[in-house]
Order: C-alpha cells, then sequence, then structure tokens
C-alpha cells in the first residue's frame, strides 16, 4: 500500500550552464496531497514536468506507478490528470468539441461529472458554443480543470491551477477538489503561491530550492515545529516559543 | 551621419530583424549565389568575361531587391502598429521614406544594368517599379492585394510577352512620361494601403476583431463568407466523426487546427478548378483565338506555381507545432496515443507523409484539370504530370525529428525553397544526363529521378525515427 506512486531520483535538469533540478530526490505516496512551493524560478514546473516526463532530465530517473516516465503504458497514463500552468486548449475549437477531443482519447471517461462541473462552474450552453480562444484566462482555466478531472484521475498533477481565477472561482474549485478529488482518494500534487488556499486543502506541503526539496511534512506539524523563538517576550527574561504563519515559514525556508 | 539618415537605418534594421534576426545574412548569401552561378553559367556559355560579370550582377542585384523588399515589407508592415503611432509618431514617416527610396534605388538600378542588353532600359525600370508596386500592394492588408496576388506572376513575364508595338510605345518619351507618372501615382497610393495610418489601422483591426467575434456565435454564422463557412463546416463534421471513430492518427491532425485541415484545401481546390472551367467557354466566346492560344500555352505557368502551396503547408504546419506545445502535453499523456518515442514518432510521420501525399495529389490533379480545361496540347500536359512530380522530395522534409528541430524554423521557408531547388537541379542533372547518354526525355526522366530520390529520402529519415526522442512537445531539445 505504501509503494510510491512516483518516485524521482537523483533527478537533474540544466538549462544552458543553469542547473534547475540538482540530483533531486522526490516521493510522493498513494493518497497523499501535496502542495509543492518554491519561489519564482525555483523549478516548480520544471520538477512537475520531468515528473510527467514532458521534459528530459539531466540524470535521474523518474517512476510513476513503478513504470518508467519515458515508457509509460496506456493504463498508466489514463490514471493521470494534469493542469498545465497554461491553458493550451485548442482555442479554435469549442468547450465541448475540446471535451469530446478528449474523451476519445480515454478507455475511461466521467461524462457526468464532466456535464456537472461544467453547469456548476458556469459553462452555460452558449457558452460551450464559444471558440476556446474568445474565453476569458479564468474560464480557459477552469476548463482546463474539468479536462484533467475528466478521466477521473487517480493522480492529479496541477501547476498552479488558480492563478487565473477570481476568488469565487477558487472557492468553485477548491471545494470540488476538497469533496470529489481528495475524499476520493486520489493522490495530487499542486503547486500555488496563494498560500491561503494551500491551507485549505494540502495535508502536507514540500519546499523546492536549490534544485532539491529542501523541507517537506505534514502542514501542521511544520508549523508547530516551526515556532519562532521570541527572546523579548516577557519581564523575566525567558524566550517564548511563538506560532508563525506558513507565509513567514514559506520565506523562512526559501530564503 | 545625420538625425534623418539615423532614424531610416534604424528602421531598415528594425523592419528585417522583425521578420529573422539573420535576415541582413540570407539576402547577402543568396545575392551572391545567385551572382556566382549565373556569372558562371554565362562564362562557360558565352565565354566573355564582362558578360558574365554583367549577368551575374544582374542576377545578384535582382535576388537583392526581391528578397530584401519581400523581408522588408513584411517587417515594416509589422512596424506600423497603433501603439508605435502614438509612442513614436515618426516611424511611419521613416517607414514610408524608406520604402520609395527603395523602390527607387532598386528600380534605378535595374535600368542602369539593364543598358547594354537587348532590353530597353526604360521598359526594365517600369516593369521593375510596377512589378515592385504590386507585389507591395499583394502585402498589404487592402481587400485589393487579392487582385495583386493574381496578377503578380503574370508581370514576372511581362517583359516576354508584350507586344512590340507596345514596347515602342511605352520607350518612346511620351509613353515613358505618362507611364511613370501612372507609376508614382499607383506607387502613392499602394503605400497608403501598405501602411495606413496608426489610427485607422487600430479601428480596422477592432471591427475585424468585433466581426471575428460575432462570426462565432449560432447567431453570426450567416455573415460569415460562404466558402470559409462550408469549410468549417466540413471541419467540424470530420473533427465530430474522428472523435466518434476514437480514430487517434486523424485526431491527431487536429493539432495543426483547421486552416491547415483537408476539408479547406479541398475546397479551395474544387472552387479553382470550377472556375476555370465556367471561365473557358466564356473566353471561348468572346476572346480572339490569339488570345485563346495564348491563355492555353500560359496556363502551365500559373498552375505551376500552385505546386507551392502544399510545400507551403508543411511548412506552416511545422510552424503551427511550435504554437502548440501545450495541447502536445496533453496529448502525449492521453492513453489513446502511442506511448513508446518510436511508436508515436512514426504514427505522426505516417499521417504527415499521407496528409502531404494527399494534399500533393490533390493539387497535382487540380493543376492538370486547370491546363487541360485550358485546352493545352497532350504534350503540355505530359510536361506538366512530370513537373508536378519535381517536388515530391520535399514530402521528406515532414519526417524530422521535431523534439530537437522544433517548429517551423526562424528562416521562414527558405530552407525548403533551397530544398526543392537542389532537389530539381539533381533530378533535371540526371534527365540530361539520360538524354545525352541514352536519348531519353529529360523531363519524365527528371520526374522519375524526383519520385526515387523521394522514396529514398522517406525511407532514410523514416528509420531515423526510430532512434529520435518522443516528437512531444517540439523544440523541447533544441
Amino acid at each position: 500500500m505504501n509503494t510510491p506512486i512516483v518516485q524521482m531520483s537523483s533527478v537533474s535538469k540544466h538549462f544552458g550552464s543553469a542547473p534547475v533540478l540538482d540530483g533531486l530526490d522526490w516521493q510522493v505516496l498513494p493518497g497523499q496531497v501535496i502542495g509543492l512551493l518554491g519561489r519564482n524560478g525555483a523549478g516548480k514546473s520544471t520538477l512537475l514536468e520531468c515528473l510527467l516526463g514532458l521534459r528530459e532530465t539531466d540524470a535521474g530517473t523518474v517512476r510513476i506507478y513503478g513504470e518508467d516516465v519515458r515508457n509509460l503504458s496506456d493504463a498508466t497514463r489514463a490514471r493521470i490528470g494534469y493542469v498545465p500552468q497554461q491553458c493550451d486548449l485548442f482555442e479554435w475549437m469549442t468547450p465541448r468539441q475540446m471535451l469530446d477531443y478528449f474523451k476519445a482519447l480515454y478507455p475511461r471517461w466521467n461524462a457526468a461529472r464532466v456535464d456537472a462541473l461544467l453547469a456548476r462552474w458556469g459553462f452555460d450552453p452558449s457558452m460551450q458554443d464559444k471558440a476556446i480562444g474568445k474565453l476569458s484566462g479564468g474560464e480557459q482555466q477552469r476548463l482546463s480543470i474539468i479536462r484533467a478531472l475528466g478521466p477521473d484521475p487517480d493522480l492529479l498533477i496541477l501547476d498552479e491551477p488558480v492563478s487565473a481565477l477570481d476568488p469565487a472561482g477558487r472557492r468553485d474549485f477548491l471545494r470540488e477538489l476538497i469533496d470529489s478529488v481528495i475524499d476520493n482518494g486520489t493522490t495530487v500534487v499542486f503547486s500555488t503561491h496563494i498560500l491561503s488556499d494551500l491551507e485549505r486543502v494540502a495535508l502536507e506541503i514540500a519546499f523546492l530550492k536549490n534544485g532539491r526539496i529542501a523541507l517537506q511534512g505534514q502542514l501542521d506539524e511544520l508549523l508547530e515545529g516551526a515556532r519562532r523563538l521570541d527572546a523579548s517576550a516577557g519581564a523575566s527574561g525567558r524566550a517564548r516559543a511563538a506560532p508563525i504563519s506558513l507565509e513567514e515559514l514559506f520565506i523562512e525556508v526559501t530564503q | 551621419m545625420s538625425a534623418a539618415l539615423k532614424d531610416l537605418a534604424l528602421v531598415w534594421r528594425a523592419a528585417l530583424a522583425v521578420r529573422h534576426p539573420y535576415a541582413h545574412a540570407w539576402v547577402c548569401f543568396l545575392a551572391l549565389l545567385a551572382a556566382l552561378c549565373v556569372g558562371g553559367l554565362t562564362l562557360l556559355r558565352v565565354a566573355g568575361a564582362v558578360d558574365a560579370l554583367l549577368y551575374g550582377l544582374r542576377a545578384g542585384w535582382a535576388v537583392l531587391v526581391f528578397a530584401w523588399l519581400l523581408y522588408f515589407i513584411s517587417g515594416a508592415a509589422k512596424l506600423n502598429t497603433p501603439a508605435n503611432a502614438v509612442l513614436v509618431p515618426r516611424m511611419r514617416r521613416s517607414v514610408l521614406r524608406l520604402m520609395v527610396l527603395a523602390w527607387l534605388s532598386a528600380t534605378v538600378l535595374s535600368a542602369l544594368l539593364a543598358l547594354g542588353s537587348a532590353v530597353r532600359p526604360q521598359l526594365v525600370f517600369l516593369a521593375v517599379g510596377f512589378w515592385l508596386v504590386t507585389l507591395g500592394l499583394a502585402r498589404s492588408s487592402s481587400p485589393v492585394r487579392i487582385v495583386a496576388q493574381v496578377v503578380l506572376p503574370f508581370l514576372a513575364l511581362i517583359l516576354i510577352y508584350l507586344p512590340l508595338d507596345w514596347r515602342a510605345v511605352l520607350a518612346s518619351p511620351a509613353g515613358f512620361a505618362v507611364a511613370t507618372v501612372l507609376l508614382l501615382g499607383l506607387g502613392a497610393w499602394t503605400l497608403e494601403r501598405m501602411f495606413p495610418q496608426g489610427g485607422d489601422l487600430h479601428f480596422q483591426q477592432q471591427a475585424k476583431a468585433k466581426l471575428a467575434v460575432e462570426r462565432i456565435g449560432a447567431e453570426g454564422w450567416s455573415r460569415q463568407p460562404l466558402i470559409p463557412r462550408i469549410g468549417r463546416r466540413l471541419y467540424q463534421a470530420a473533427l465530430r466523426r474522428d472523435c466518434e471513430r476514437r480514430d487517434s492518427g486523424a485526431l491527431l491532425m487536429h493539432l495543426f487546427g483547421p486552416d491547415g485541415f483537408w476539408t479547406q484545401r479541398c475546397l479551395a481546390l474544387l472552387v479553382m478548378v470550377a472556375g476555370a472551367a465556367l471561365l473557358m467557354p466564356v473566353l471561348r466566346l468572346r476572346a480572339s483565338p490569339g488570345t485563346i492560344q495564348a491563355v492555353a500555352n500560359g496556363s502551365w505557368f500559373f498552375a505551376s506555381t500552385l505546386l507551392f502551396i502544399p510545400f507551403a503547408d508543411y511548412q506552416r504546419r511545422l510552424a503551427r507545432l511550435s504554437v502548440s506545445r501545450g495541447e502536445q502535453g496533453l496529448v502525449k499523456l492521453a492513453p489513446g496515443m502511442p506511448g513508446a518515442a518510436a511508436a508515436f514518432n512514426r504514427h505522426l510521420a505516417a499521417r504527415l507523409l499521407r496528409a502531404g501525399l494527399a494534399e500533393w495529389g490533390a493539387f497535382s490533379a487540380a493543376v492538370l484539370a486547370v491546363v487541360a480545361i485550358t485546352g493545352a496540347a497532350a504534350e503540355t500536359l505530359w510536361m506538366q504530370a512530370c513537373v508536378c512530380c519535381l517536388p515530391l522530395p520535399l514530402l521528406a522534409s515532414t519526417l524530422r525529428d521535431h523534439a530537437r528541430r522544433g517548429g517551423g524554423g526562424g528562416a521562414g521557408g527558405w530552407p525548403l525553397f533551397f530544398a526543392l531547388l537542389g532537389s530539381s537541379a539533381a533530378c533535371w542533372l540526371a534527365g540530361a544526363l539520360a538524354t545525352r547518354y541514352l536519348g531519353a526525355q529529360i523531363m519524365p526522366v527528371a520526374a522519375l529521378a524526383s519520385v526515387v530520390l523521394a522514396a529514398a529520402l522517406v525511407a532514410w529519415r523514416w528509420r531515423r525515427l526510430a532512434g529520435a526522442p518522443h516528437a512531444f512537445p517540439v523544440g523541447r531539445l533544441a
């Protein structure tokens, strides 16, 4: 049961002479919901792309469900859902055509769920007949999420999935993520800069720094263990451990 | 250097850099190549050093003018944006000045280079001038550009087919003066079409965007022109069918968008053949026998230019791949596609090859149909069929290491053009050798050599695909 779904060993990736991933080791276990954090340019998207085999690594191995990522079987690929950072979704097609396109490429497709999400997330019939290129950035991102959820994935990789969504859209997305993805035991890895969202969803967080996972653990435990010593507190001169926020922890770890 | 000259130099470089960072180098290389080839051939045939030098200079100059203006016009058009109209008010003025300067120097120098040749310099001045202005109009955003695009290939032949008495009239002082005034008027009008005021351009673009949005809505379909509307409906029907059949190869081809889809091309070809079929009976009724004969004799030239379209489509298709990398990642992860790199690459290559062959077949059939409709002789038809085979080796260009090469290539269609030039030259050489040693006809042998060369290149590249990394997303290893 505890066999890792994703296993990255000694993964390195350079762009020119600049190392982005530097001997990275990482595991994702079944059912884990991991929020991937890192500063701009830390390599989060590169890490997720290497994880999925969309980018070649310079060194190391990546395995998903025990298979080499360079040669994934059809059955394994059918279990993966992916929301890329940029929603490139056949902009000349309508949402309905694009979803039918991917439905034809997956052996399992939850049409009822897709229809329900389309209805819940504001894709009325007229919007479904509009070219994707004419939709707003937020609408395209919602569509990208719906597309990724269509095949009922067991492993969901989300690369900044809410960056273009307004607060209402983010709330809808998080509700969906909690109610019908995480509660079903789906393994989720997602990167985001919106820490408040992460606190509501992720049980575990991983910090990417200098091309490696610098820190990973249960969110509560990390926050608990990272209490700041407040030496100035109290006239008695005894240091007091003050709680810190995720934002402070993020700055502390990634600085 | 004065401020005005500095302005012009800056705009010149900016316009070329918009098109391609190495445009200067490309153009100079091409001009040198043309000068050396033509000069060398002249030296071989005529054995006169002065003649060879003159012919070489003329060829080099022609390429220089053609290529530079081709690059400059499209680059300059991109500089004439609404933002530049507000932020860099001198930009449009400088572009206009530079264009006039380029036109003037090209026409005057061409006329000077014609001194000592059989063609009168006045005629060269007018022919080059009208050709350049028409080229500018053809590259503008004006609706008249379609007329210019049709006229352009024929203008290239004007000095060959212009009747002698017309030439005499145009070369006379009065005729030359009238024609020059006409040329200047047309040039000024064309400049306005090519570089409209930034504000006007902005509002025109807004109106077009609004129309495009309205056309997308269900209620807006009726506002779309008939042919694109039918083409789009056919594309949507094909997409629906491919989704229902779960045909992964056909679905892969949808990555290239609706514009490059076979339905659009087939429709355009049908319209073209039908147009020729309707036009020719009218022409036979109304025109003189001389005109009908001229159309029959000259149709091959117009028809042959159509053969470039499928190969320009290959280039456009490859360029399209470079802007759909996001979609490619999603398609790569879809289980409906072959997973292993070699299997996927061959799946993609087979589809591209099939599409390329089908397009070539359709275009060749259309070309032959048009030539036949115009009443060309059987021998001309046979020669045309042989000419149709010459571009076949370019089919191999679609089978490449997409991961390392990326899409399109910034050099535009030049590599493909050179490949066509090289393969055609090799096939002609084979034909010439067969004529000399075996007494065979040159064109059928050249056509056969093209087919053999195409098969060999495709087989070689097909084998190499097995060892190439996964094609998608393209250009990630470039």
